[in-house]
């Protein structure tokens, strides 16, 4: 029955292409497999059954199951930085060419040297951790934590950057199916027919489920075939969408779903284009989970060696991989499936040693079937232990009669019965229930708008997945407002009859001797469980967390119910009042790429350019990011440092002229009846006098009486203001007001206007300013010193193109802003330059604004902070006391009106050399530098070109009244620290004069 | 000293994707584009926005003058070229050509009743089409796009990721129009761009 | 989470932002006390567990700022309405 290249291969059977031979190679071992083989099904196809080491204790283990509930064959495969670990080689699809090898083992998969952990199992049972590596407490760096560091961990990752792209999608149906068995595909096609849009998520590369490992047939046909003719009349419904190979990892508030579409990930090399993973955010009305159920493993002595499997994956080997993976076999189990198993080993020609069934009742399917086959059956006996280092060679049984018997095999098909696949119900906070005639949690409350079907609703006969599945299906299209008929099919599976006969759950088996293992991935075993409760941590939440189980890849899928059973056991308690620990999403691995999506390196957040970008990067700027935007930070010429450049560009501006591009701040556009009146109430100060063609500076405040922002307001009517914010505080100052004009004032009439993308925006700042702009605005607009004295604002024209030009000053020279709508900005800048040649002069960044601010002792972002006051700031008289506005009343708390409270104030190294840095704290001389004698700290500082040193401005307790003082300014961070002279912060032309030029 | 350049040259208006926005290498220009991108050149986008108390004098001025009704939320009406898009309570953005004049002939109609605001130099538009535009635009916006529920002279404001646009469907077939902020254009173009590319993208 | 946006209808929450109580009323400043009023608009709240009235902006939209009624348990959403046309108290 065994081809010669593949020893356990059938000759025939399995959905495998035999036309299609793959090439494969497995610790360096060169394999053959067919396409639609996993590498699971293809190493056990050529014996190959030892196909890893146990995390802790480096047992040698092998394929436990067929699907995502897989805890021992984890391997590594691709190379390079594709590299990529624990992926479970019964899903993973095999492709030619693939390099595949074993992990957690040196030097070799069959000698692994960290089996000497099994020697000393006794010392690191579970929690060992907590209990040891405390002594001597100076060993922990330099011993203990590189040798725990080198032996924890599972796999290793690539070493060089992801050079594949992933992508982020959201879709919308009416109704999501989850799982594409015969539940699934009946839900899908009977919601489908009515005309409802449908996706059917299906994690496995070929839909059918449970159809693909059971030798079941549909209204005549194989379940293969009909599931083939199902999938085709999907297909061409163009409102069904059916997505294979993609997992639906979570649930979220909304009928929202996360899933996980493996676009290439089972290509070498994923095709042009193609993302690796494409993760789904999917919104549907009503969603069907038909998730189906995985088996349960039994615990008994060493059940972890290679050859103990699954009884349903078995099935799956021989029914759709065309694969034996044993020659003789003992079946193990607590209910009817084990009739099904011993048909289909039959029929594959592996010889059956024994059936042994833990039940006491004879139970007809299984007695039957034994005797058809001539098969030994031992009703109510249990393996107890088995035998074999790198495969199984044989058993124990104990007999109902308390008579031990060992039974030679390399192959044990052993079945705990089924847990129905209901994580996703419970990650809304639904709480699973126990259901004693099923033997089962099934689904507590579910989350809006679900609905179970199939084998995750407890009940896996066939004809029951295929009804539940069309009513379900039809049921919540018709909820989404579709009618259509109800589909009917008439099936027979191998799960018929299971729901008839009551399963008692058998967790684990008394009297086994060796280590009887739960969870195989974490290496948890029974009497790992018995100590969680010796030791106090019996209740679910802390025996997970104490003994690690169910905290590995695999999420205890094999675990975590058995373990509830034991604990129940010890503990005499019933199983249904313990409660599970809670399921979260994801529900299988999701890479971290796929939820990076395409905002992974420059793509990781939009950048917002100025429009005047292009000419600036032609011009040799250095940008520096400002939040979302790019702003020129300075343009060096060859040869210069930034230091340089940015003393250059303040020389230039301060002697003749310069233009420095200021399109980023925000600026809000207020218009209507109620304009002022609504500005009055933002703004600290009085705006109630501000003139048509005249700007104001505005200082803002939140309500609890903090500074927010500050910015220059022109008016160009009694309707019509145009607000300056920011650049940072853009988008919050807009929030602020558009939520006190909804929400606080819905009364005023007003309308609140972004245009900061709408106009570009230059400060033309210098002696020559003036000169520069009226070769650039229109010969009719008058901007002499007396029809355009300080702060003055009106619209004016440049070549025709309406624009608007301001007399207000950032650095403390002759000043103005002009701006123009955005998409002439780049040329605006152009012929500002052309303009300027004959001047001199240069474009200046905001390094240079900086600098020239400082020098000027005007507050920014270092000074408004967010703690401080207008008081603080020195502005303290702007607060009208003439209005009500946001902030008034707060600000007049004690604290906040505290004469001791830090003020601004200008520092001056006395060392002229010396530098003071922003975060460096201010202590009076004499005083150690503590928390106790801190007294303010730097905000700002600069090298000040004008003084020919470095400046700084700074809060200072009581600052007003100690000019004059010397403080020593300590930066404990950076190791340095010098003496300061209190000053007024305005270090240059401190009485203005230059303004009004 | 010396008048070196007396005369101001013409400004010229210039679109953040006028260097094109397909990167050197990349995807655009297939052959079978399942995805067709055109920027739109020469319109202009004026918003109207209006308070509760001046939303009916309004509406009954635009009218008269412009016989076009103000759609209600999520909807656009047009007619001779003007359309106009709902942009949120009392708010519309009306795009037209590019002829000068549009902001002064609007700010005409209504008076007092709205304040009339350009921001043509705010917003680029795109045009997109294709078999496969709806499957390259789930990929960027978080909205449903069946024509179920999105159909012609239907628009949405929604987040692109980090970014505000938005869009108005055109036509069934379907014909979308992005309105994207100015600063964001070559970042957005270029996400749309990788979006589209595995369907095949024509730019224009 | 998904809330349904007066004007848009049902969007993802991420078109939001979310600023908090909506019970809370900014108080007359000209009133008596008005000093202790302002604090317990900042800072005092009621905690129910179970449904809250709460602000929140539906920024990447229409920009409208909504009233939403939600139950913080559960995370059901039972209204939502304009701010602007919330009948004065």
């Amino acid at each position: 029955m065994m081809t010669e290249t593949q020893p356990f291969r059938l000759a025939t059977g399995g959905l495998v292409d035999r036309a299609a031979p793959l090439n494969f190679s497995f610790d360096g071992r060169a394999i053959t497999g067919f396409a639609g083989d996993t590498l699971a099904s293809a190493l056990l196809a050529n014996g190959v059954r030892l196909v890893g080491r146990s995390f802790k204790y480096h047992r040698p283990r092998g394929i436990l199951s067929a699907g995502v509930e897989e805890p021992n064959a984890l391997v590594e495969h691709r190379s390079g930085s594709r590299r990529e670990p624990n992926s479970r080689a019964t899903v993973l699809e095999l492709y030619d060419g693939l390099v595949a090898t074993s992990q957690n083992r040196w030097p070799s998969l069959r000698c692994d040297l960290l089996s000497v952990n099994s020697w000393v199992s006794s010392f690191i049972a579970a929690g060992f951790y907590y209990k040891t590596f405390m002594w001597p407490a100076s060993f922990w760096e330099r011993i203990y934590e590189p040798m725990i560091r080198r032996a924890a961990g599972l796999g290793r990752t690539a070493p060089a950057h992801d050079p594949d792209t992933y992508e982020k999608a959201t879709a919308f149906c009416d109704v999501l199916v989850i799982g594409g068995g015969p539940a699934g595909i009946a839900a899908a096609v009977a919601a489908g027919r009515t005309g409802a849009r449908v996706i059917l998520c299906d994690e496995d590369f070929v839909l059918g489920g449970g159809l693909l490992g059971d030798k079941a047939d549909i209204d005549g046909g194989s379940g293969v075939d009909w599931t083939r003719t199902m999938a085709g009349e999907l297909a061409a419904m163009p409102e069904v969408s059916v997505m294979g190979r993609t997992s639906v990892t979570g649930v979220y508030d909304g009928g929202v779903f996360g899933a996980v579409q493996r676009v290439s990930d089972h290509l070498p090399e994923p095709l042009p284009h193609q993302p690796r993973l494409r993760f789904w955010r999917i919104v549907a009305r009503r969603s069907i989970l038909a998730a189906g159920a995985i088996e349960r493993p039994i615990a008994f002595g060493n059940n972890d060696r290679p050859g103990v499997m699954l009884a349903g994956s078995v099935r799956t080997y021989i029914n759709r991989y065309g694969v034996a993976p044993g020659r003789r076999a003992v079946i193990f189990a607590n209910n009817d499936g084990a009739a099904g198993t011993l048909d289909d080993l039959a029929a594959a020609g592996v010889d059956v040693a024994a059936v042994v069934d833990s039940r006491d009742g004879s139970s007809a399917a299984v007695s039957v079937a034994a005797a058809r086959h001539g098969v030994v059956m031992h009703a109510g006996a249990m393996v107890t232990q088995a035998y074999g280092g790198h495969g199984l060679r044989s058993v124990e049984i104990l007999t109902s009669d308390r008579q031990r018997e060992r039974i030679s095999c390399d192959l044990l098909a052993m079945s705990g019965g089924w847990n129905p696949t209901i994580h996703l119900t419970s990650h809304l906070s639904g709480r699973p229930r126990w259901d004693e005639a099923a033997a089962a949690f099934l689904p507590g409350s579910l989350p809006p708008g679900m609905t179970v079907a199939g084998a995750a609703t407890g009940n896996a006969d066939l004809n029951a997945c295929l009804a539940s599945g069309a009513a379900t299906g039809l049921a919540a299209a018709h909820d989404c407002g579709f009618s259509g008929r109800l589909p009917s099919w008439r099936g027979h599976g191998s799960g018929d009859g299971q729901c008839h006969q009551p399963v008692r759950p058998l967790w684990r088996v008394p009297g086994a001797r060796g280590k009887a293992f739960i969870d195989f991935q974490s290496d948890v075993t029974t009497d790992d469980i018995d100590l969680s409760v010796r030791e106090g941590f019996g209740a679910a939440e802390h025996a997970k967390r104490y003994t690690a189980l169910g905290m590995a890849t695999d999420q205890g899928k094999t675990s975590n119910v058995a373990a509830l059973g034991i604990l129940a056991e010890i503990t005499g308690t019933d199983i249904a009042s313990r409660g599970t620990t809670t399921f979260r999403p994801p529900y299988t691995p999701v890479a971290i790429g796929a939820l990076a999506g395409h905002a992974r390196g420059m793509d990781f957040h939009p950048r917002r350019l100025s429009p005047a970008h292009p000419f600036e990067t032609e011009q040799g700027a250095v940008f520096v990011e400002a939040g979302a935007w790019l702003r020129a930070q300075y343009y060096p010429r060859p040869g210069e440092t930034w230091l340089q450049s940015a003393e250059r560009e303040v020389r230039t501006v301060r002697g003749g002229a310069g233009i420095c591009d200021v399109s980023t701040l925000g600026k809000i556009d207020i218009q209507g009846p109620d304009a002022r009146a609504f500005i009055e109430r933002i703004y600290c100060n009085n705006f109630a006098g501000l003139k048509p063609g005249r700007a104001r500076y505005g200082l803002m405040l939140r309500e609890d009486g903090f500074v927010l922002d500050d910015g220059v307001t022109m008016c160009f009517s009694d309707t019509h203001f145009v607000m300056s914010t920011t650049t940072a505080n853009a988008p919050v100052v807009m929030q602020h007001m558009e939520f006190h004009h909804q929400c606080v004032w819905p009364e005023l009439d007003v309308q609140l206007t972004s245009v900061t993308e709408q106009w570009a925006q230059f400060s033309v700042a210098g002696p020559l300013s003036r000169e520069l702009l009226r070769r650039v605005v229109d010969r009719q607009h008058d901007i002499a010193n007396e029809a355009f004295p300080f702060m003055s604002a009106a619209q004016v024209t440049v070549a025709g193109v309406t624009a608007r030009l301001a007399r207000v000053s950032f650095s403390g020279e002759l000043a103005y802003e002009i701006a123009i709508p955005a998409q002439y900005g780049d040329s605006l800048l152009r012929e500002l330059m052309r303009q300027g040649e004959a001047f001199g002069v240069c474009l200046y960044g905001t390094e240079a604004l900086a600098i020239m601010r400082i020098e000027k002792g005007h507050v920014a972002g270092g000074e408004l902070n967010g703690h401080t006051t207008a008081a603080d700031l020195g502005l303290g008289k702007m607060m009208s006391a003439k209005k009500d506005y946001v902030g008034r009343i707060l600000a007049q708390r004690p604290a906040l009106r505290d004469p001791e409270r830090p003020t601004l104030v200008g520092l001056l190294p006395l060392d002229h050399g010396s530098q003071v840095r922003a975060g460096a704290h201010l202590v009076a001389s004499g005083r150690a530098a503590n928390l106790e004698n801190d007294e303010g700290y730097v905000t700002s500082s600069a090298f000040s070109p004008m003084l020919g040193r470095w400046i700084a401005l700074g809060l200072l307790a009581s600052g007003n009244n100690r000019t004059g003082e010397i403080v020593r300014a300590c930066d404990p961070l950076r190791g340095t620290e010098s003496l300061v002279e209190i000053c007024s912060p305005q270090f240059y032309d401190p009485t203005g004069e230059r303004l009004h030029g | 000293m010396a008048d070196l350049h007396p005369v101001v040259q013409p400004l010229l208006s210039r679109s953040p994707l006028d260097d094109g926005f397909d990167p050197p290498g990349s995807q655009a220009n297939s052959t079978a584009p399942g995805v067709t991108i055109r920027l739109v050149r020469d319109r202009s986008a004026t918003l109207i926005a209006s308070g509760p108390r001046s939303a009916a004098a309004l509406e009954r001025r635009l009218h008269e003058a412009l016989g076009i009704a103000l759609p209600g939320p999520g909807r656009c009406s047009q007619k001779d070229g003007i359309r106009v898009l709902w942009q949120g309570p009392a708010r519309w953005l009306v795009l037209a050509g590019a002829e000068s004049g549009t902001e002064e002939r609007l700010r005409a109609i209504v008076g007092r009743d709205a304040a009339v605001i350009d921001q043509s130099g705010a917003l680029v538009s795109l045009h997109l089409e294709g078999s496969r535009v709806r499957a390259a635009l789930s990929k960027i916006l978080p909205i449903d796009l069946h024509p179920r529920v999105f159909a012609r002279d239907d628009t949405r404001s929604t987040a692109a990721g980090h970014i505000g646009i938005q869009i108005v469907c055109v036509e069934d077939t379907p014909c979308y129009l992005l309105l994207i902020p100015r600063s964001t254009a070559p970042d957005f173009a270029r996400w749309l761009i990788a979006s589209s590319a595995e369907f095949g993208v024509g730019v224009e | 989470m998904r809330i349904h946006c007066p004007y848009c209808g049902e969007r993802g929450v991420e078109e939001y932002s979310y600023r908090g109580d909506a019970t809370v009323r900014r108080p007359d400043a000209n009133g008596p006390d008005a000093l202790e009023r302002f604090v317990e608009y900042l800072h005092l709240r009621d905690n129910p567990a179970g449904s809250h009235q709460e602000f929140w902006q539906h920024l990447h939209g229409c920009r409208a700022w909504l009233v939403v009624q939600r139950d913080v348990r559960t995370h059901a959403i039972e209204s939502v309405i304009a701010a602007s046309r919330r009948v004065a108290r």
